[in-house]
């Protein structure tokens, strides 16, 4: 500690405070493995790199009733898809759930449906998803975002609001992803019943997460688009 | 191994306790410190050319390992109320968690809990914690001494039955 240190802490406090936790570090090769995973993951991103624009967020999906926060889906099919020379590869074409489905697209890019009635695990959505080389962060009651964003969300995903009765679905080109970034997805709640859902684009080193949207989200949805409000059942 | 991994085992090693202490006391579950802080490293690894010239690798880590946990739904999921702990938390080691000291820091207001964890868990300086937090040096050494001293008195008060082990503190 600096010398310069105006606030004396004494070494009782200090040596409580230090001895609050004393576990090992694992063996360091089982992080440079794990590193080495993840990298390689998100070089798979890098085909269709593109950085443009400044839109950091963009409307997903609003539901009548909360989208997301309890027990994982009841039930989960998948099936994997066939490589061009006709080999099967380990990556599912399509995953379906109660709660949402993810399907792989002729053109490369992944949908995403997400049924609003339904809860589903964040979790266990970030780790579908990762199946489909889509590295992202779900979560709940908080939004996500990196400043600045790293790339034009436009530029990864399109939102489809679907018709009438329909689910709302997302499309993803996940070789449009920048290396190092994450499609974040999630909802927090406003006042008055009214709940955001959201995705945005970050850099998976560098973002920061609230858990109380802009006092001004209603003016960022009419003046930018920002958020999209729909008020819940 | 080459020039960089030993580079990064070196910051590891010396990293890893101060870096999940200051988690576990964001999050109050030493478990899942453990493995947030363990994602963090895995990032910084993929990073380390960037991260090793942060101003302050251990604050990027910590950071890096909050975010990774940041779910809102993983935290009701796990986290565990302070009225609620017996001492039984454990990090990997099966060695318990000094809940006292815990639920002390737990306590504090958040700033001073931030400064505590900067200055005091991953021992950075008065002006990298400043820097860190985007606040003037005084407000760290004043949210400092404040933290300091609710935390004195927390502690020796909590070890009042054991003062033949914990002598008086300085002041």
């Amino acid at each position: 500690m600096s010398d310069a240190d105006e606030v004396t802490i004494s070494p009782e406090v200090r040596d409580r405070l230090t001895g609050l936790v004393g576990s090992a570090p694992p063996p360091v090769e089982a992080i440079l493995v794990r590193g080495r995973a993840r990298r390689r993951h998100r070089r798979l991103g890098l085909a269709g790199l593109c950085v443009a624009g400044t839109s950091a967020v963009t409307a997903l999906a609003v539901g009548p009733v909360g989208l997301v926060g309890g027990a994982g889906p009841p039930s989960t099919s998948a099936t994997t898809r066939s490589t061009s020379t006709g080999g099967a590869s380990n990556a599912p074409t399509q995953i379906r759930t109660a709660a949402y489905s993810i399907v792989s697209n002729h053109d490369g890019t992944v949908t995403l449906t997400i049924n609003p009635l339904e809860l589903f695990d964040p979790t266990a959505l970030e780790n579908d998803l990762a199946k489909f080389d889509i590295p992202a962060l779900v979560t709940t009651d908080k939004v996500c975002t990196s400043d600045p964003a790293p790339a034009d969300i436009s530029q990864v995903e399109s939102y489809d609001p679907g018709a009438p009765g329909d689910d709302a679905s997302i499309t993803i080109d996940p070789t449009a992803m920048p290396a190092g970034t994450e499609i974040t997805f999630g909802t927090v709640d406003l006042s008055g019943g009214v709940q955001v859902s959201y995705s945005s684009l970050i850099d998976a080193s560098a973002y920061t997460c609230t858990t109380s949207p802009p006092n001004d989200a209603q003016q960022h949805a009419a003046r930018e688009g920002f958020f999209t409000l729909t008020p819940q059942n | 191994m080459s020039q960089d991994e030993a580079s990064f085992a070196e910051f590891f090693e010396a990293s890893w306790q101060p870096c999940v202490r200051a988690v576990t006391v964001s999050t109050g579950d030493v478990s899942r410190a453990e493995d947030q802080v363990a994602e963090a490293f895995a990032r910084a690894w993929i990073s380390w050319p960037r991260v090793r010239r942060h101003p302050a690798p251990r604050a990027w880590v910590v950071r890096t390992a909050l975010n990774a946990g940041a779910s809102w739904w993983r935290r009701r999921a796990h986290e565990v109320p302070l009225t609620e702990y017996d001492g039984a938390a454990t990090g990997s080691d099966g060695k318990p968690v000094d809940i006292a000291v815990l639920n002390a820091v737990r306590q504090l207001p958040a700033r001073q809990r931030e400064v505590v964890v900067l200055r005091i868990f991953l021992d950075l300086d008065i002006a990298t914690t400043a820097s860190q937090l985007a606040i003037a040096p005084g407000t760290v050494r004043a949210h400092l001494a404040r933290a300091v001293t609710a935390l004195r008195r927390e502690l020796v008060n909590d070890d009042t039955t054991e003062v033949d082990a914990c002598p008086t503190p300085m002041k």
